[in-house]
């Protein structure tokens, strides 16, 4: 529901909070947690509930308890799609921690809003290029971490 | 000025905010993991009971 909100309404929204609005760093990170959590349980959820009720069930026979099962099978097949929803939430991140600088966090942000306040398309790339380049690093790394997740998980 | 010119006269201030950025970014990713990860296997663990 939470990223149904626009995220400069969010930003918004979440300034008269006590603890989190005294400080523009704070009011970010809070919004920022709280548009990632989406893909994160959601892929979570899907990737733990997936696991095929077979291999559950040969876990239960060879006598490995709820959470044994848990950490030592679901967490480990399930590992490519948690980190498909990580991938999801790093790059979102990154996209929507540029509107901070609406709000004096800073970032890339400031750039782009120095740029649109200017005119000037120069200053707005300075701020979108690097951006973008960060957003396309955590993607391609978490997409490596996946790969090899895929890899090392015990039933391919 | 070209737009290598600018970035060149300005490269301190990018790479300063940029690592800002990614600080904002790697605070942001340890709690929505740190609340994310448990809540989806609580959530698969309590629907997998129900069903």
């Amino acid at each position: 529901m939470i990223q149904t909100i626009p995220s400069l309404a969010l930003f918004g929204l979440l300034l008269p909070v006590p603890w989190l609005g005294g400080r523009a760093d704070r009011l970010t990170i809070a919004a920022l947690t709280l548009y990632a959590l989406l893909p994160i349980v959601r892929n979570t959820y899907i990737g733990i509930s997936g696991v095929d009720p077979s291999v559950l069930e040969v876990a239960t026979g060879m006598g490995l308890t709820e959470w044994q099962i848990l950490w030592h099978v679901q967490i480990p097949l399930a590992s490519p799609v948690i980190l498909g929803g990580v991938r999801v939430a790093a790059v979102i991140m990154i996209g929507v921690a540029t509107i901070a600088a609406a709000i004096g966090a800073g970032g890339l942000g400031e750039f782009i809003f120095r740029g649109l306040a200017m005119v000037d398309n120069h200053v707005i790339l300075a701020g979108a290029i690097p951006a973008a380049l960060m957003a396309l690093a955590a993607d391609g790394a978490i997409g490596v971490l996946q790969k090899a997740s895929r890899w090392a998980s015990p039933v391919r | 000025m070209s737009f290598l010119e600018f970035v060149l006269k300005h490269h301190v201030e990018i790479v300063t905010l940029s690592l800002e950025h990614f600080r904002l970014v790697l605070w942001s990713m340890m709690f929505s993991l740190l609340i994310g990860f448990p809540l989806g296997v609580l959530l698969a663990r309590h629907s997998g009971r129900a069903t």
